[in-house]
């Protein structure tokens, strides 16, 4: 059986900047995966490369048996692959459901599209209270969780989060995290980057950790959190 | 010794030569191209003080046909009302008047940057085309101003040999003028200006001062070259100091190369050259200067001027290398 | 009593000139929102349109409704054409390279519509009757300001829903907020990017045809079509409905202006409010500066 997602010794530069040195990873069917690391340690990047945003110079990224690595961004949407970016970069002036209309794009069906949108309203059901409201006016929280449910609005088999904990407060982050596990329950594979080590293993099953551009550890979430180096660099522990 | 300094010899002989070869030049062709070679050296003038503000201190201005102008108009209304007017009063005071004029302009330039600030520019230059036309006591309105040849004391030069010795030896000192103050403090700080505000602030340069001396010193250029204009072709009106004019004042440094000495002078020639070759194809010309500069800005973004001077340093860098062994 | 008619006239003259300011304000902010591009060919570009129009009325006698219909499916296609041959390869360089781009376009096309037409003066038949008619309180309109108004008000309400209702609209809305998401969102922002400059030489094509009859149609006309320029910055740029605003205050102003006071003043008007307008309220009456991020 095809592996999920493989990508295979990828090598790409961001600009001029060599940001992944050779990175492979492995991502099953249904699991929530993590990518730990420092600022600049090539995650966002990874996962821009997997969207078809950047082209990797060099290796092979496969999905589902298909090789996806060169093909353009909006291609490896249409292929079921959804990302939150970090940052969450909305549509500042568009309502909570245009937002979420947005993310339907590449799908035709109005009928199955408005399904969606109560789905989304269900994992969420702020948004579906302000779903008039221009997403510029909601609070931090509000936005990231607008921008996950815009991601879902395309119906991806798999979602790459791009540290979904940044700039949130502990609770609100919380929260967040518990839906998360909740949508990979219902059967989305998650790809999840983030600085916050501990959130990320709390959630994951499996986790890898980059350095400059490569992966210098990876194993089972229970067993990196356990690991020394992981301990002290990133568990402050 | 530095870079500079190897370069600099070759350079003055260089410019001597030239210089040599341009004094001969009534001698050798007759009063037709001693016209254009006048011509030339205004539109040098003109680039010179283009390049001092777009180039060097990185502010584009579509407006600087109000200064050429008003050097000109002042040229023309002096001369005229005053007979025996000495003319380098009368360019002074179109100099100082345009570089008075532009140094409030240049407040405009603290509020607005880019393409905003452009766009006022053009609001401005607008605006002195309408004073041209609508003050008719003063301008002529649309029918213009007549100019009298340039007097001082007894002396007129009346002849196109006189007027190109008496333009060469004014560009000349302002070209010279000009080069020390790129190299000066001043200079330095316009191209600090250009490359980062905010660097430039944190090295304790004032933007208020900078940024209204660049308009004050390009828009004084401009209007002497505006006041040698009226003296040349003799006759003004508003139409030569119109927007299209303007824009052909950004075509020549842009096609010459932002920021570079040598790029004003291939502009200045190019622009003047250009609708000569067309002579007869005059109503092409628009679309040959709008071609030329389109392509210049998606192939050759650094000018004619730029990119020659990049071949030529490639080109006496690899002689020298051989020479070094 | 009469005063008050006489200044009512005049408004409602300007607010018919303003509307056509108003559409043309439309075309630039369209080009803006999209590619943050000023586009300074866009006088040229509607002055070649009208030319095309009036050949389509003069010479093969077209009625109105199918030169509208030609005239701007013609300019469409000769905006994406511009879009992709000259302006796809600015993306991402300096704005200043853009306007300087836009300004040789601009002349380019505006000495080929005097070589394949002509530099003179031509007269557009209007597309309305242009027979004046009294109303009560008498009021002086024509067939013509009402046919002019109809049509702005037609091409605006269109552009509204197709912004505003339709998925091509919101794509294009969403585009122009932030188009590392719109990428993200499978959106072909390049063709965005496209439909944008037809749509908006399309309506300045439209527009072209209705504030021809009104002035003389000639190669030098884009001065005029500079002033809907002015027009958008007053209402604010990347504004739509600022855009509708300032073409129809700007129409007023200048038409109240050129009734009661001296003739220059309307000739300085519009440049003067351009200049106070970007140094001391750059935003415009209803704009925001562009927002890239949340």
């Amino acid at each position: 059986m095809d592996k999920f997602l493989k990508i295979d010794n990828i090598e790409t530069y961001y600009g001029n900047i060599y940001a992944l040195k050779g990175i492979s990873l492995e991502v099953d069917y249904q699991s929530i995966v993590a990518v730990l690391g420092a600022n600049g340690a090539g995650k966002s990047t990874l996962l821009r490369t997997i969207s078809g945003i950047v082209a990797p110079a060099r290796g092979q990224i496969e999905f589902l048996g298909r090789r996806i690595n060169g093909i353009s961004s909006h291609k490896i949407v249409k292929l079921g692959i959804s990302q939150v970016p970090e940052g969450r970069e909305l549509f500042p002036e568009l309502t909570v459901r245009e937002n979420l209309m947005m993310g339907a794009y590449i799908r035709a069906g109005a009928s199955e599209i408005v399904k969606d949108l109560d789905v989304v309203y269900q994992y969420f059901p702020i948004l579906g209270q302000r779903k008039h409201q221009m997403a510029s006016t909601l609070s931090g929280g509000e936005q990231q969780m607008l921008a996950i449910g815009r991601a879902l609005m395309s119906r991806p088999k798999l979602l790459l989060l791009d540290e979904p904990s940044l700039g949130l407060a502990p609770l609100i982050v919380e929260g967040i995290y518990r839906i998360i596990r909740r949508i990979n329950e219902e059967g989305t594979t998650i790809l999840l980057v983030e600085q916050n080590a501990n959130l990320a293993l709390s959630i994951g099953r499996y986790g890898y950790v980059l350095e400059t551009g490569k992966v210098s550890v990876s194993g089972k979430s229970k067993d990196l959190l356990e690991d020394e180096h992981v301990k002290r660099a990133y568990l402050g522990r | 010794m530095n870079r500079d300094q190897y370069y600099a010899w070759p350079k003055i002989i260089l410019y001597c030569l030239v210089g040599l070869m341009i004094i001969r030049v009534p001698i050798f062709f007759g009063d037709y191209f001693v016209f254009v070679f006048s011509i030339i050296c205004v539109y040098i003038i003109v680039a010179f003080g283009m390049n001092l503000l777009a180039g060097y201190s990185g502010m584009l201005s579509l407006g600087h046909q109000a200064f050429f102008g008003i050097g000109a108009y002042a040229v023309a209304i002096l001369s005229t009302r005053i007979p025996g007017f000495p003319f380098p009063v009368a360019l002074l005071i179109g100099g100082f008047l345009s570089a008075l004029i532009g140094y409030l302009l240049g407040f405009s330039a603290l509020r607005t940057s880019g393409v905003y600030l452009a766009i006022a520019t053009i609001a401005f230059g607008m605006i002195m085309g309408e004073i041209f036309t609508e003050w008719s006591a003063l301008t002529g309105g649309p029918n213009g101003l007549s100019v009298v040849p340039p007097t001082i004391g007894s002396i007129q030069f009346k002849s196109s040999v006189e007027m190109f010795y008496f333009i060469l030896i004014i560009t000349a000192i302002l070209f010279f003028l000009g080069m020390n103050l790129i190299s000066s403090n001043i200079g330095r700080a316009f191209i600090a200006l250009r490359e980062s505000e905010i660097s430039a602030q944190s090295y304790g340069i004032s933007l208020v001062k900078t940024k209204t001396l660049a308009f004050a010193i390009s828009a004084l250029y401009v209007g002497v070259a505006g006041g040698l204009y009226a003296y040349l072709i003799k006759y003004i009106s508003p139409i030569d100091f119109s927007l299209l004019i303007g824009i052909e004042f950004v075509v020549i440094v842009v096609v010459g190369g932002l920021g570079t000495i040598s790029g004003s002078i291939i502009g200045a020639i190019i622009l003047f050259a250009l609708p000569q070759l067309f002579a007869g194809f005059t109503d092409w010309q628009e679309m040959v200067t709008g071609a030329v500069l389109l392509f210049v800005i998606l192939f050759l973004p650094e000018g004619l001027g730029g990119s020659l001077h990049r071949a030529a340093s490639r080109l006496w860098a690899s002689v020298s290398k051989e020479t070094e062994h | 009593m009469e005063f008050l008619t006489e200044i009512a006239q005049q408004i409602i003259f300007g607010a018919v000139i303003g509307c056509v300011y108003a559409l043309v304000a439309i075309c630039f902010v369209l080009i803006y929102k999209a590619t943050d591009i000023i586009n300074f060919a866009q006088g040229e570009m509607v002055v070649f349109s009208t030319f095309i129009s009036y050949s389509l009325v003069v010479t093969y006698h077209l009625p109105y409704w199918q030169v509208f219909i030609i005239s701007f499916t013609i300019s469409w296609f000769m905006g994406m054409l511009i879009e992709s041959t000259v302006f796809r390869r600015l993306i991402g360089a300096p704005h200043l390279n853009a306007l300087m781009v836009s300004v040789a376009v601009g002349m380019i096309i505006r000495n080929a519509t005097g070589h394949i037409w002509t530099f003179d003066d031509l007269r557009l038949p209007p597309p309305f009757s242009d027979k004046v008619f009294q109303l009560p309180l008498g009021l002086v309109v024509s067939p013509l300001f009402i046919g002019i108004l109809s049509v702005a008000i037609a091409v605006m309400v269109v552009l509204f829903i197709f912004l505003n209702k339709t998925k091509a609209g919101l794509s294009i809305r969403a585009t122009s907020q932030n188009v590392n998401a719109a990428r993200l969102m499978g959106v072909p922002v390049s063709r965005v990017f496209s439909i944008s400059w037809g749509l908006s030489a399309g309506i300045g094509s439209i527009a072209g045809i209705l504030i021809a009859p009104l002035l003389i149609l000639n190669v030098g006309m884009f001065i005029v079509i500079l002033k809907a320029l002015v027009a958008a910055v007053l209402g604010g740029f990347g504004s739509l409905p600022g855009a509708i605003l300032g073409g129809i205050l700007l129409g007023v102003l200048e038409n109240l202006v050129g009734t009661y006071l001296p003739n220059w003043v309307k000739h300085i008007l519009v440049w003067a409010i351009l200049l106070i307008v970007i140094i001391v309220m750059p935003q415009g009456l209803l704009g925001v500066r562009k927002q890239k991020r949340v």
